[in-house]
């Protein structure tokens, strides 16, 4: 067996390396892929490191970084096998695939393969009938959000999502009946039958171009027949799949029952039906049939595709209405003289403005027109032609061939009707055009219910403050209303007796107002079946917008067409998306709120206190950077304020541990009256204790972690508010952190997050869930219901109802938005206070001690150079344990633990955000090797590429580097710089967000940096996070810069020289570590 | 979204479009060759030239007018749609004089054809000129050997992209890459490659070119630009013929291959295009393409039930008892529902958490 690349590591001679056991926890460093071959989905794993099959016997080489993927669910019933593949190679080797390179932090730059060689891969095969399920298992166990899996694997290869993408587009064509019989033939010219994806009309065709088109090269690597073509490798996949589960469908009902009786001999569409029905896909015939089957079968499926005489001018049909004159204005059943006419016409395919009509056809003299610039050959010739191909689809027309130079056929109302319903969607599909009156299939043309809510008045529950009048009963989703329900067509609402007279009708179309509307006989029934047994009465108001904004016509038997609401119910639904066009009363800044609020953050806090009015649970979920955080505390103060002196319940807020500080500080700056108390280290009270604590405290500060471990002690309080911060920790909503917060009990809930949660639906779900319990029902409900048909099928009207059901309780301006953009300054400052993990701050305080210890003992230039040489080692801890360790050698592939440092976890979370949101950022920091760390991490925590420019970057490669960011394509949002490469003359404003990961402490010099994007071309508001640790030399000499001391002002701009010149004394206070700002737990 | 064409009747625009070359042009064959004498080359790649069928003065000729014959329906300055039509035009521009051809295009144009017929391996035209009598036009083209055909379905059966096309139809533009190796030629490049025949005065063996042989060459280039499967008719292989013998080459030369369906089906814009090969596609090796982003595929019942069963119309076995119709529109519910239902289960390792 030749075995081409052998990894040099590797002991020589096959045999003696032993297969090594791919338990599932290896998982997570696997890349799977999926290739389609030999009527089989292929499933094969791409390892970091060489590994060794057994069983596998090739020409080929092997690719020696491959294993079969192990431990799949027992119901995708895989078999062993193996593939050839040609594959991107270097120096003889395969290159590990983009999302190898990214999982174990490689630049793959280093991998500039040129070249493609084939290479035999192990793999596990999948038969048609299970791709689709096993696929979507593939997708859903990697999703963190749906799956506590120990054992996902490391990424999905770009052939999952192709794939996959294609299976679901075999739903879609099922669903729709979008399937062909097929007879097949092979050389011998034996016959066999099948359910193929019919897939070139109009929207299908779009669809199946969308998907051609983004065929990534691995799944189109397998060398076989199809020869790596897209559309031959689709389309086999597609027909394989759609006849594999079309087929189940048929051996599940048992249909072959309905033939077994039946003669094959005899009846050639039996021999058809039983290729189709059951296991065998064999078409029965002999010899002599074969061929009139093939071309009999052939000609009936081209019908599909026959789309006229010419290419230019199509024929269409224009359905009109009755002229009005003599008919009633009002309900009326339009009696039978009364017709609709059915007229012709020719338009131009390009420009459907074009349009010659029949009666205009036959006053042409020539045989030749020009319309528009358009030439039309003998016009009368194609309207017979096409008039004729048309009535094979709809016999009515051929009343008027019998005419000689017809121009339309009259119908009646119900002929009208079917002609609508059923005709018009035949010849559309067949390449025709219809005309239709605009009131068919426009929501106000049909029959439905509407539901109307009574509340009261939302002005007269507030006293002047804007704050409810004391007495006010508490309200929310579980508020009784009063209600009832409205048939309606359109804007008119119908009487009872006016809606039976309709019903005695039995006109499909009819008259109302002296509009035409479509009255389906089905929805009428229901329509009395529904009013009589919902007469209206009260239910919670949950349930009412449940039922006027996400219901379907499966649970009411007739559309819900929309919601009528009065007073604070009103105002609940009244505002748009970003919440400017709520009535709800304006508050202003808080008076012992330190600080103004800007106008939307004004408004921002309105909006919560108004919510919590009602009580709702409200999302604010603004764009990072817009204030999120001082909105809160603004209503903090506000509600002490409204208090009055008398005691308000303490609000718990939930955070995750790296942002910890950054509340403390900003609650002590902008409202120092607030009594805060931070729930955690060691040390943290339990019990007694803290419910002691709590009720001398107006805000609680702790971490997800903690809300989970500590939750009996939290439950003791009676919490007048809880809010989660980055509620987006609890997206996963059967984790236990997230049912832990969940089961919490406050009468006021809040979540504050930046990401985008409505196009995350489980973390939608999960916070909707915190704020309104049960408001989205179940979470498996709501899955079905919302997030399979729209994560995976992209499905826009669910969409669209499910924003309707949330958007009256999340509030997100983004950075963008006319009211806000305007509020903004052109560029934010924020220091992000991180903490320490405790193995940063062991390191931390050995450091501080040994140097103390050293420094007393030496002095001159030999102290200073222990003191420099610490303070490097102390910035280093303070970035990463791992960079002072130099456990690595980062250039070359590692990843490394964020978790360790409470910087980087702080950045992950800051950098994902920021990536939802669209965003670019710049990071920046004064060694090189960090940057290595940040790159390797980066790009395996977020998927993503991530550019790194350093000193050592070549001018050709630095360019690159640049245009790649400028043109902010999504694929390379982050971009690294070290301080010194960076400094200057870079212009980078595709970045609005830039990251100091560690300071230089030289206000100029990082402002420099900053430049990088803040400058000249740049038109949107600039960002910049400067990262602090808290409790250590970062924060002893971040607040002499801010207090401006003389020391500062003096020495600053000198670097840290001036350290070295302290007293020992002095660097013990200023290096030593404060014990309260180590986090237990990231 | 309109691409108005709008037909010039000026002579102005010419000018902006280079002439055709006409110095070195063969004008006069001499005699037509025999198969046996003919030494094919491949076809030269010449880039279209368009000057000359732009062309569009007022018409000279006047013959006889003809009510309901057949018209070449390419405009004056228009670009042929099918490389083909565009290749038989040049080659009769080629072979005719310039006046002749301008002639025959415009005999073509007016519809001067009575009847049109291609059968077996011959074109034939009835065409009134200005006698009283029509003209009995004839082309033909070089005939493929028992052997040369083999060839020919050998080296396209290896060729997956031209047998899926030809298999559905259609003809792949560069197909005359198999034929050139072979030595043969499949599309005429140039005069001597198609040898006309008429009855008028005109025509002789030296210049078999007339302005009948123009407008009939004209008209088969149209239909053929429609159907250029009709070549192979001519060249004495029926389509039918080389289908099978396609199909059949391909279920036994290639592994795995299986049953072809009766009717490949057409996407425009997706079949016809042939995917980049892949050894230029390792930039984005590893990555979908964005366009999949934008692939929605709602699970939803169709908005008429059976919508392709009822555009299909009765069965295509008028002759058969079995009520055909009715039993699949039964299928086409159970697997659309079916469809539905499954999409709401999840896959069966992932049970609900909260229920």
């Amino acid at each position: 067996m030749d075995r081409v690349g052998a990894h040099p590591d590797r002991p020589q001679g096959a045999s003696s390396v032993i297969e090594t056991p791919v338990s599932a926890s290896d998982r997570s460093n696997q890349v799977i892929h999926a290739n389609w071959s030999g009527g089989l989905l292929h499933l094969w794993c791409e390892t970091p490191s060489p590994t060794q099959v057994e069983g596998i016997s090739s020409e080929l080489p092997l690719h020696t970084c491959s294993v079969r993927p192990t431990d799949l669910p027992a119901w995708i019933h895989g078999e062993d096998s193996q593939i050839n593949l040609r594959l991107p190679v270097k120096d003889g080797s395969p290159v590990p695939s983009a999302p190898m390179s990214r999982l174990i932090g490689r630049d793959d730059d280093e991998d500039n393969a040129a070249l493609l060689a084939e290479f035999t891969v192990p793999t596990v095969a999948i038969r048609p009938i299970d791709a689709g399920r096993a696929l979507e298992w593939l997708i859903e166990h990697n999703d963190d959000s749906q799956s506590e899996s120990v054992d996902q694997f490391g990424e999905l290869g770009a052939g999952i999502q192709y794939f996959v993408a294609a299976s679901r587009l075999a739903s879609h064509l099922l669903a729709g009946h979008r399937v062909v019989p097929m007879i097949m033939q092979d050389a011998q010219g034996d016959l066999s039958a099948g359910w193929w994806p019919w897939l070139s009309d109009g929207m299908t065709a779009a669809r199946v171009q969308k998907l051609v088109s983004s065929m990534p090269g691995v799944a189109r690597a397998v060398t076989d027949e199809h020869a790596h073509d897209a559309w031959s490798l689709t389309t086999d996949f597609l027909a394989a799949v759609t006849d594999a589960r079309a087929r189940a469908t048929m051996i599940r009902e048992n249909m072959f029952d309905t033939v077994e009786d039946a003669d094959p001999d005899s009846d050639p569409q039996v021999a058809w039906l039983l290729g189709l029905l059951d296991q065998t896909e064999e078409v029965p015939s002999v010899q002599g049939q074969r061929a009139d089957i093939v071309r009999k079968v052939r000609r009936w499926i081209s019908e599909l595709e026959d789309r006229g005489e010419s290419s230019v001018w199509r024929f269409g049909l224009r359905i009109a209405e009755p002229i009005a004159d003599g008919l009633a204005a009002d309900i009326s059943k339009p009696d039978d003289t009364v017709k609709w006419s059915l007229s012709f016409f020719l338009q131009s395919v390009d420009d459907e403005e074009i349009v010659l009509r029949a009666s205009d056809i036959w006053l042409i003299q020539r045989e030749r027109v020009v319309i528009s610039g358009l030439t039309l050959e003998n016009p009368q010739e194609l309207l017979m032609a096409e008039l004729g191909r048309a009535s094979r689809h709809y016999k009515k027309l051929e009343d008027a061939l019998d005419s000689s130079e017809p121009i339309e056929v009259l119908v009646d109302s119900q002929e009208a009707y079917r002609f609508l319903r059923e005709i018009k969607p035949i010849l559309e599909e067949q390449g025709f055009a219809i005309q239709s009156p605009p009131w068919w299939e426009s929501p106000s043309g049909r029959l439905g219910a509407r539901l109307k809510i009574e509340s009261d008045p939302a002005e007269g529950m507030f006293d002047e403050n804007g704050d409810p009048d004391g007495a006010g009963a508490q309200l929310g989703l579980n508020t009784l209303v009063g209600y009832h329900w409205e048939i309606a067509i359109g804007d008119t609402t119908l009487t009872l007796h006016e809606f039976e007279q309709l019903a005695q009708q039995n006109a499909p179309l009819v008259r109302i107002g002296g509009k035409w509307v479509e009255i389906r006989p089905e929805d009428v029934q229901n329509a009395i079946k529904f009013i009589s047994e919902n007469p209206g009465g009260e239910m919670e108001l949950g349930e009412a917008m449940q039922l006027a904004l996400a219901s379907d016509s499966a649970q009411t038997g007739l559309p819900v067409t929309g919601l009528e609401a009065t007073g604070w119910v009103a105002s609940l639904l009244g505002g748009d998306e970003n919440g400017a066009s709520l009535k709800l009363p304006e508050l202003d800044t808080p008076e012992n709120f330190n600080g103004t609020l800007r106008p939307y953050q004004a408004r921002g806090m309105s909006w919560m206190a108004f919510m919590e009015r009602f009580g709702f649970g409200a999302c604010l979920a603004d764009d990072m950077g817009l204030g999120k955080t001082i909105q809160l505390l603004a209503l903090l103060t506000h509600e002490r304020k409204v208090a009055n002196g008398e005691r308000v319940d303490p609000t718990l807020l939930i955070v995750p541990m790296s942002v910890i500080g950054n509340w403390m500080k900003e609650a002590k700056k902008f409202s120092p009256d607030l009594r805060v108390m931070v729930h955690h280290g060691v040390e943290r009270k339990l019990e007694d204790a803290f419910v002691d604590e709590v009720n001398r405290s107006d805000l609680i500060l702790t971490t997800y972690a903690l809300a989970h471990r500590d939750r009996e002690t939290i439950e003791k309080v009676k919490w007048g508010r809880i809010v989660l911060d980055e509620a987006q920790y609890i997206k996963n909503p059967a984790a236990k952190q997230s049912q832990a917060v969940r089961s919490i009990v406050a009468p006021k809930r809040v979540a504050l997050t930046g990401t985008p949660v409505e196009n995350r639906l489980s973390e939608l779900w999960s916070i909707m869930d915190f704020l309104n319990p049960g408001y989205l029902g179940q979470s498996g409900t709501f899955r079905k219901k919302f997030s399979l048909p729209i994560e995976r099928h992209r499905d826009q009207n669910k969409m669209a109802r499910l924003r309707s059901m949330v958007s009256p309780f999340i509030l997100r301006r983004v950075k963008t938005d006319p009211t806000v953009v305007s509020d903004l300054p052109s560029k934010i400052e924020s220091k992000e206070w991180c903490p320490l993990t405790p193995e940063q701050a062991k390191l931390y305080e050995s450091c501080v001690q040994r140097m103390l210890t050293d420094v007393d003992q030496s002095e001159g230039i030999h102290r200073r150079g222990l003191v420099l040489a610490a303070l490097i080692k102390l910035k280093q801890i303070c970035n990463h344990p791992a960079q002072m360790l130099k456990e690595t050698d980062p250039q070359f592939g590692k990843v490394i633990d964020p978790m360790r440092s409470g910087k980087c976890v702080r950045l992950l979370e800051q950098t994902s955000e920021l990536i939802a949101e669209g965003d670019q950022a710049l990071i920046f920091t004064q060694f090189r090797q960090m940057g290595h760390i940040l790159s390797n991490m980066l790009r395996h925590e977020l998927g993503k590429d991530v550019l790194f420019l350093h000193g050592g970057t070549s001018q050709g490669k630095r360019q690159k580097m640049i245009d790649e960011f400028q043109e902010a394509t999504g694929k390379t949002p982050i971009l690294i710089l070290s301080l010194k490469a960076g400094g200057v003359g870079l212009n980078l404003t595709a970045a609005t967000h830039v990251f100091h990961f560690d300071r230089w402490w030289n206000p100029a010099v990082e402002n420099q940096a900053t430049d990088r994007a803040y400058r000249i071309g740049q038109t949107r508001t600039v960002q910049v996070h400067k990262y602090i640790v808290r409790g250590t030399l970062e924060e002893r000499i971040d607040e002499m810069i801010e207090s401006k001391m003389e020391l500062a002002e003096n020495i600053i701009g000198h670097g840290e020289r001036w350290l070295t010149e302290l007293g020992t004394d002095k660097l013990r206070e200023l290096l030593t570590l404060r014990a309260d700002t180590i986090a237990d737990d990231m | 979204m309109a691409k108005k064409k709008t037909s010039s009747s000026s002579d102005k625009d010419k000018g902006t479009k280079p002439e055709a070359p006409r110095e070195d042009r063969v004008v006069n064959v001499v005699a037509k060759p025999t198969l046996s004498a003919h030494v094919p080359t491949a076809p030269k790649k010449v880039k279209p030239q368009y000057a000359s069928f732009r062309s569009s003065r007022k018409s000279l000729v006047n013959p006889r007018r003809v009510r309901g014959g057949v018209k070449f329906k390419l405009k004056a300055g228009e670009t042929p749609r099918s490389w083909v039509t565009q290749r038989l035009l040049r080659v009769a521009e080629q072979g005719a004089e310039s006046e002749v051809y301008k002639d025959g295009l415009e005999y073509a144009r007016l519809g001067q054809t009575k009847r049109l017929t291609i059968e077996d391996t011959l074109c034939e035209g009835v065409i009134q000129g200005r006698s009283d009598k029509p003209y009995t036009t004839l082309l033909a083209l070089n005939q493929f050997d028992a052997e040369s055909q083999e060839r020919v379905i050998a080296a396209m059966a290896d060729q997956v992209r031209y047998a899926a096309k030809l298999l559905s139809g259609e003809l792949p533009s560069n197909i005359e890459d198999v034929f050139a190796p072979l030595g043969l030629k499949l599309f005429p490049a140039e005069p001597s490659d198609i040898h006309p025949k008429c009855t008028c005065p005109d025509w002789s063996e030296e210049q078999p070119w007339c302005k009948h042989a123009v407008c009939l060459t004209a008209l088969l280039s149209e239909r053929m630009g429609d159907d250029p499967m009709l070549i192979f008719g001519l060249h004495g292989m029926p389509s039918q013929e080389l289908i099978d013998g396609l199909r059949q080459k391909r279920a036994v030369g290639v592994q795995g291959s299986g049953p072809a369906p009766v009717l490949l089906q057409h996407v425009p814009g997706v079949s016809d295009v042939p995917s980049a090969p892949l050894d230029d596609s390792i930039d984005s090796f590893w990555e979908v393409g964005d366009e999949l982003q934008q692939l929605d595929t709602p699970i939803e019942p169709p908005a008429l039930n059976c919508v392709l069963l009822r555009r299909l119309g009765a069965s295509p076995f008028p002759e058969g008892k079995f009520p055909l119709i009715g039993l699949m529109a039964t299928c086409y519910q159970l697997i659309g529902d079916d469809a539905i239902n499954e999409d709401d289960a999840d896959p069966q390792s992932a049970p609900d958490k909260d229920e």
